[in-house]
């Protein structure tokens, strides 16, 4: 090929590749934009720059939106549902790669279809099964179906990340005279690092952006995570878009950020988890 | 083997969170004291927000030892979870609940509401408004609206009106509000000559379109006939299919797809119509009294009944009364009724009346002093109170008149504003639903 | 899932045993032991999940056989209300909104996806992981969120989208997206497909990396042009990929609720309705739960019936390329 039509061929494949990131990109950058606008401002036009910054759009988001609540309660609520779903994981996940026991057919095909069935359609037993251990309006309520929404996946992610040692590892250290215990503590799980550390990822994003549990199963303000805290920021300040556009981004800030330090670990994780 | 120092702190959150998620897991969920009253509204608007914290206050400090636990949620929020979490022994002790029946009724037959007859009598409620209010929250014991034991009382009124900009009106050559409906829809071809706006409204969110349908068609009824009304929304029987439904519903589907409404209408809220209403964006806007807050922002804009057609010289006004303040089953003993009762008395006393009417909104209760009323519309909208309750021409909201009707309109009113229906299918269907109801009522 | 890790490890002695471990193991791996010990391993996981998931499914399983408002007790009705279920046009309208959907969700990411990562694996490395840790951004947002932020994009009065069209002179398109019936689709669509693009991309990438590049460089030799290599070469290897993404992306697309919902509640008029809305209105607004619940079993069903689907003919078009 001459390198003329190389050139050829690389500029539209460019072009595109370049339209497609202007087109991820636009969205964000104009959300950013308008929660640095005045009201006023915004009616001259979505790109037109505001001629001084609007920091107190996020005041108000921050303060009369309650996102200082919300964002502590995503917060504690988070945490203990990415740790606890990856100990378990790694847990069942052990079982499923390396132990036998009765019926484990039939507990991955139970676990499977967790998986599958939209928490929509089991979300009426849980609110009353929540009432009656008095759990409704804590954040228990908010933890435990969120550990146990996410059990499959960690599970099924572990497992077939489990089974990628080289058995003579473990061979040798069963020979050795190594515990179960040990063997798993202190060889598979630091093998097990990187995937870890992508399920703990994922499991923090789905659990972040969680929506129809903690609209349900909360009542109380004080206990919004921040979704439904967006949610009803919405409704509150439809028409200042500005201050709707400041609270979008305090929401989306801290996943960016978690994403942007952590995404080549994420995105390989991901991508290793997904062939399998 | 070494953790990273991500793995060291998450563990370490994990654990001080886990502890404080526990200590705040056991400090929630507590049996209510006479001392507390867990409270829920629907006050999620800025300026209401501002009002319901003040009385909150007030009821506070006149009250030593009690504390309010207060949360807000938006009407279609407060629909969806109140009837669960009442039913399941959990929520609020007062509240505010949506009348009808999708709501209010079920509530009532279900034994979750508290009959405050006793309460409008200790009290004197029924002073400070017409019979003809409270009988929006009755229910007797066999279901039936209107009779019976009630079940709540409210703190603000609601009418449903025309909002006009004079000023616009005025540079379209329009020099007088519209006296009858025949000038309006003379005034709205005017406007679209002149290539004004005529209509401001948005139908993506909240429900314009059905208020718009609804204040027309009530406009079209004298209120000495207001008896048909009457029965079909306290599901007493009758039809739909009449002819003010029909004549309503052809007007509206002519304005909305011949240039009478705000173009791109179908993709705003109603929200957003109400700030490009009051930023001058057109000359008309129907909607309810509630939009004041925003309203009073604009000094060229005025309320007014819905013009009636030639002919009826008392229309009625579609409206009512906001949500109502209700005590539900949570309330279990006395002291926490009593409490209940007297959080609603100074909700519907003429001091919150005076508060209300100051930060612009609308009480249901007679103020003692109209002069604190600064916004035009404001005082229009009293005035306009006093005369629908002379003239016992408050109207109704339709969608109360079945469980299923408001979502009816929702689907159906879409349709009928881009001529997909024709508004005979329109006024089927609404009646259809509510013949349904009934058929399931028997 | 896949037996993509054949091809990715070197075969080592033992490689036969790990092979079949890739599928469900019921492998008995040096760690085994006899007796109940193992149970332990599986007891807190299944605990948790059983308390708060399982038994939840199986009492909507229940509540669907009856007929029950959330307030007062559940009347027993059988199968009614799936015979209901059967004859309600709208349902049927909310699996059709959902077939389209799914043109959106999956299919567009999908051909975008592909091409992107075609063209990214022959970019420099730098520029590759830059370009890939911005195409993955969307889908990491909460979809409530982007819901919200796309219903102000599209607003008619007040957003920039309609703004720019007008100001580039193609005003006659600036239409009021989410309220017009022939357009809602799409433009909803249009998000969906601006989230998952970058996740199927990623995905792809990684496939493509692990292909050989001898292979492209012998077509490049018999004189194969750049799409020829990726038609005929690329894109039959990347299979299993394939595979995952339309898996993912399909049930993404049934479980869909936050996106719509925030963007347009369904509406205007059903146009936007999918199974996921419809229980959610069923049940919360119109007090059915047991209908709700019949609406959500079928919609799991359906999960599981595509998922099958997908599986079987990609198992199939696997052994026939090979």
């Amino acid at each position: 090929m001459s390198r003329l039509t190389q050139a050829g061929a690389v500029l539209p494949s460019r072009i595109v590749l370049w339209l497609f990131a202007l087109l991820t990109v636009v969205p964000f950058g104009l959300l950013i934009l308008t929660s640095f606008k005045s009201q006023a401002d915004l009616m001259k036009g979505a790109f037109v720059l505001p001629p001084y910054p609007h920091f107190e759009n996020y005041v108000n988001a921050w303060v009369d939106g309650h996102f200082s609540t919300y964002f502590t309660n995503s917060v504690l609520v988070v945490v203990p549902v990415v740790a606890i779903s990856t100990v378990i994981g790694i847990l069942t996940g052990f079982a499923f790669a390396f132990l036998s026991f009765p019926f484990k057919k039939g507990a991955f095909v139970i676990l499977t279809i967790g998986m599958m069935v939209p928490s929509e359609a089991f979300i009426i037993p849980l609110y009353y099964e929540m009432l009656n251990l008095r759990l409704i309006n804590t954040y228990w309520a908010l933890i435990l179906p969120q550990v146990a929404m996410s059990i499959p996946f960690a599970t099924i992610f572990m497992a077939s990340t489990m089974r990628q040692i080289p058995a003579e590892l473990l061979e040798a250290a069963v020979i050795d005279g190594a515990t179960r215990q040990h063997v798993l503590w202190g060889i598979i799980v630091p093998l097990l690092r990187p995937a870890a550390s992508s399920l703990a990822l994922f499991l923090f994003i789905w659990t972040w952006n969680e929506f129809l549990i903690p609209l349900i199963l909360v009542n109380d303000d004080a206990l919004r995570t921040l979704p439904i805290g967006m949610l009803f920021f919405q409704g509150k300040y439809t028409v200042n878009t500005p201050v709707l556009t400041a609270g979008a981004v305090i929401v989306i800030l801290p996943i960016v950020v978690v994403y942007l330090a952590f995404q080549r670990k994420f995105i390989e994780g991901l991508t290793a988890g997904a062939a399998k | 083997m070494h953790h990273t120092i991500l793995q060291r702190l998450r563990l370490k959150a994990v654990a001080g969170f886990a502890a404080g998620g526990l200590a705040a897991a056991l400090s929630l969920g507590t049996p209510a004291i006479a001392q507390t009253l867990v409270t829920w509204d629907d006050y999620t608007d800025v300026g209401q927000n501002a009002v319901i914290e003040q009385l909150n206050k007030n009821f506070v400090a006149a009250h030593p030892g009690v504390t309010l636990n207060r949360t807000a949620r938006t009407f279609d929020d407060l629909s969806l979870t109140l009837k669960l979490t009442v039913s399941a022994g959990d929520g609020p002790e007062v509240t505010k609940v949506n009348q009808g029946a999708g709501d209010q009724g079920t509530m009532a037959q279900q034994g979750l509401l508290l009959p405050i007859d006793d309460y409008i009598a200790q009290y004197g409620w029924d002073k400070r408004q017409s019979e003809g209010i409270l009988a929006r929250t009755r229910w007797s014991d066999k279901g039936q609206f209107g009779e019976g034991p009630a079940y709540g009382i409210s703190g603000l009124g609601e009418i449903v009106g025309l909002y006009y900009n004079q000023k616009v009106l005025a540079d379209a050559g329009i020099a007088a509000a519209p006296a009858s409906f025949e000038e309006l829809v003379q005034d709205v071809e005017t406007l679209k000559g002149k290539g004004v706006t005529p209509f401001v409204i948005g139908t993506a969110k909240q429900h314009f379109a059905l208020h718009l349908i609804a204040g027309i068609e009530q406009a079209h009824i004298d209120a000495s006939n207001r008896q048909t009304l009457d029965d079909l929304v306290y599901g007493r029987g009758g039809s739909f299919k009449t002819d003010a439904g029909l004549a309503a519903a052809t007007i509206v589907q002519k304005w909305a797809t011949e240039g009478g409404f705000i173009d791109g209408y179908q993709g705003i809220s109603g929200d957003d119509a109400v700030q490009l209403f009051v930023a001058g964006g057109g000359a008309f806007l129907v909607s309810g009294t509630w939009q004041f807050g925003a309203m009073q922002n604009n000094p060229d804009i005025h309320f007014m009944p819905v013009p009636p057609p030639a002919g009826v010289t008392k229309p009625l006004s579609v409206g009512g009364v906001d949500l109502s303040w209700s005590i539900t089953s949570n309330a279990k003993d006395k002291a926490t009724q009593d409490l209940g009762a007297q959080y609603i008395d100074y909700m519907v006393s003429p001091e919150a009346a005076t508060i209300w009417a100051e930060a612009g909104f609308f009480p249901s209760t007679p103020l003692s002093d109209p002069s604190v009323v600064k916004s035009t519309v404001l005082s229009e909208g009293l005035a306009m109170w006093k005369t629908l309750g002379e003239n016992n021409a408050l109207g109704h909201y339709p969608d109360w008149a079945s469980p299923t009707l408001l979502k009816t309109y929702d689907d159906n009113t879409p349709l009928l504003l881009a001529g997909s229906i024709t508004p005979q299918a329109f006024v089927d269907a609404v009646d259809a639903d509510y013949q349904a109801y009934l058929a399931t009522k028997k | 899932m896949t037996t993509a890790d054949s091809q990715t490890r070197p075969r080592t002695a033992t490689a036969p045993k790990r092979a079949r471990a890739g599928r469900q193991g019921n492998r008995v791996s040096v760690l085994d032991r006899p007796g109940p010990s193992n149970l332990l391993y599986i007891l807190p996981g299944f605990l948790i999940y059983g308390a708060f998931v399982f038994l939840p499914i199986l009492a909507a399983i229940g509540i669907s056989l009856t007929d029950w408002n959330g307030i007062s007790s559940p009347v027993f009705v059988g199968l009614d209300n799936f015979a209901k279920l059967f004859a309600d046009d709208l349902f049927y309208k909310a699996l059709g909104n959902n077939a389209q959907f799914i043109l959106y969700y999956c299919v567009f990411p999908l051909l975008i996806g592909i091409v992107l990562a075609a063209i990214l694996s022959s970019v420099g490395t730098r520029q590759r992981l830059a370009l890939r840790t911005l195409f993955f951004l969307p889908y990491i947002m909460p979809t409530a969120v982007l819901g919200i932020i796309f219903q102000w994009l599209y607003n008619p009065a007040f957003g920039p989208f309609n703004q720019i069209l007008k100001a580039v002179g193609l005003g006659k398109l600036a239409l009021p997206w989410l309220g017009d019936f022939h357009f809602v689709l799409p433009a909803v669509g249009a998000v969906a497909t601006w989230y998952f693009f970058g996740f199927c991309m990623v995905i792809f990438l990684t496939g493509i990396q692990r292909i050989d590049p001898s292979l492209h460089d012998a077509a490049k030799v018999d004189g194969a042009r750049p799409w020829q290599s990726f038609a005929s070469i690329t894109a039959p290897l990347l299979l299993p990929e394939i595979r995952v993404v339309l898996l993912l992306t399909v049930i993404a697309s049934i479980k869909s609720f936050d996106l719509i919902f925030t963007m347009t509640r369904g509406g205007p008029s059903n146009a936007t309705l999918v199974p996921n809305i419809y229980m959610y209105q069923l049940g919360f607004q119109l007090n059915r739960f047991g209908y709700a619940a019949a609406v959500a079993l079928i919609g799991a069903i359906l999960v599981f019936a595509v998922n099958f689907v997908i599986h079987q003919t990609m198992q199939r078009l696997d052994k026939v390329s090979q």
